[in-house]
């Protein structure tokens, strides 16, 4: 090794370390969005009051609700009713919901859930 | 009846102020902006209010039901003007949306929820009631003769979401966006200049899909589809939207047909006239009424955009659909 050698090894050290640390901030991005980041928040009502708000992408195992009759299950991502006592059922039968196009209503027992973003690109109304 | 009322934000813009009603059926979602916000929104829950006590088709005491109870009927202005216009609208249509198309409505259960598949004998004597000619308007009185009956189902919320816009504009909003279920409708402009984005439901997948999002100024927009209600019988799916010449759930081959245009009651109107008119005469009604655009998706998996709306609508369904 001759002493001209020494800043090019060098230079390449620290490149290799810059990249390193990119890829531990990117992954780490990544780690925290896909945890807690999405902004994938449902809103739970019954009977008039706002009774639960839920980051979704905290869920990290899934649960039930019960609220007004009807059984809510909440896994990562997404949220649905599951049972419900009211006539028709068409609560359960409209699945899960996962993003702000989707909300479920069940009339006949005062339940709404529907999800809110944060995302700047959601749509001002969803028709349909 | 109202069910509930509550506020809060919801990445409208700090300066939205929103809130949700249960009524008519459906839920019903107010975002405003600018001055008055809550005042505006108490009156325009009010009036809601006052609009599902006089076309209600369950509540005894509703003008609706005492039209439907036989004679002649003296009713509120906000029901006389909506009659008119959904005669109106009959009429332009080729009788494709009807007024008077409970007692179909009524023999399959999509009134009181419990079900039925009505024999073909039955159909047959139901669609002979199911004509305009037999509901008659003269000021503030209703007559239908006997056997017929009104369902301002497909065109009272559009009436309701016209009302109230006009309401909010009234009092001092500058913006406003109103949704009650499939219907949506927005006054003036975003505070931001950018245009209101209304993304249209995935009619395959209708929880949590969309097939594209259109960018408006102000305007109504009304989607009906065969997914928004239905029941099943015997392996075979039975939705709301009736056809009152064969007295069946239509089968014109639309999965839905979204409407834009000036008013919210007619475009309500509208979107039923079409979804049961099927593409093919939805275009000629285009061309013959320059009142409408439209988005239609068929059962073949088709996204078909009338020409006045092109350049506004972002298509995102390329997975499922293709875009014409």
């Amino acid at each position: 090794m001759n002493k001209s050698d020494t800043p090019v090894i060098s230079n390449r050290l620290l490149a290799a370390i810059f990249l390193c640390v990119a890829l531990i901030c990117a992954a780490a991005l990544l780690l925290i969005n896909g945890i807690s980041g999405s902004g994938c928040v449902a809103v739970v009502a019954h009977d008039g009051a706002e009774l639960y708000r839920i980051d979704l992408s905290t869920v990290t195992q899934e649960y039930t609700l019960d609220v007004g009759g009807c059984t809510l299950l909440v896994e990562h991502g997404q949220i649905s009713v599951c049972d419900s006592d009211c006539p028709d059922k068409l609560c359960v039968h409209q699945g899960v919901i996962e993003n702000s196009a989707g909300s479920i209503v069940c009339l006949p027992n005062k339940v709404m859930i529907y999800i809110v973003s944060d995302n700047p690109d959601a749509p001002d109304a969803v028709v349909g | 009846m109202c069910l509930l009322v509550f506020s809060f934000g919801c990445g409208l813009g700090d300066d939205a102020v929103t809130r949700d009603i249960f009524a008519m059926d459906t839920l019903i979602k107010l975002t405003v902006y600018g001055e008055n916000a809550d005042e505006s929104l108490d009156a325009a829950k009010e009036r809601i209010t006052q609009l599902e006590s006089a076309f209600s088709a369950t509540d005894s005491t509703s003008d609706v039901a005492k039209i439907n109870a036989g004679g002649t009927v003296t009713v509120s202005d906000d029901t006389s003007a909506l009659i008119e216009q959904a005669l109106d609208v009959s009429k332009t249509y080729g009788g494709a949306f009807t007024v008077a198309v409970m007692p179909l409505v009524r023999e399959w259960g999509f009134l009181t929820k419990e079900y039925n598949v009505p024999s073909a004998e039955r159909l047959k004597q139901l669609t002979a009631l199911v004509k305009d000619s037999r509901v008659t308007v003269s000021g503030n009185t209703v007559s239908c003769s006997e056997g017929a009956q009104i369902d301002l189902g497909a065109i009272a919320k559009g009436y309701a979401s016209q009302s109230v816009i006009e309401l909010l504009g009234e009092s001092g909003v500058s913006a406003a966006v109103v949704s009650l279920g499939g219907n949506v409708q927005t006054l003036g402009a975003k505070p931001d200049g950018s245009p209101w984005s209304i993304a249209i439901v995935d009619p395959l997948s209708p929880e949590s899909g969309t097939v594209g999002t259109l960018h408006t100024g102000e305007t109504a927009v009304v989607t009906s589809g065969s997914y928004q209600r239905f029941f099943e019988q015997d392996g075979k799916t039975y939705h709301h939207i009736i056809d009152p010449f064969t007295g069946t759930p239509s089968d014109s081959g639309l999965l839905s047909v979204t409407v834009i245009c000036e008013n919210g009651a007619r475009c309500d109107a509208i979107s039923t006239a079409l979804f049961v008119s099927g593409l093919q005469k939805s275009l000629e009604y285009y061309t013959q009424t320059d009142e409408f655009e439209a988005v239609f998706i068929t059962d073949d998996r088709r996204v078909i955009a009338t020409d006045g709306i092109k350049d506004s609508f972002t298509f995102t369904g390329g997975e499922t659909y293709t875009y014409e």
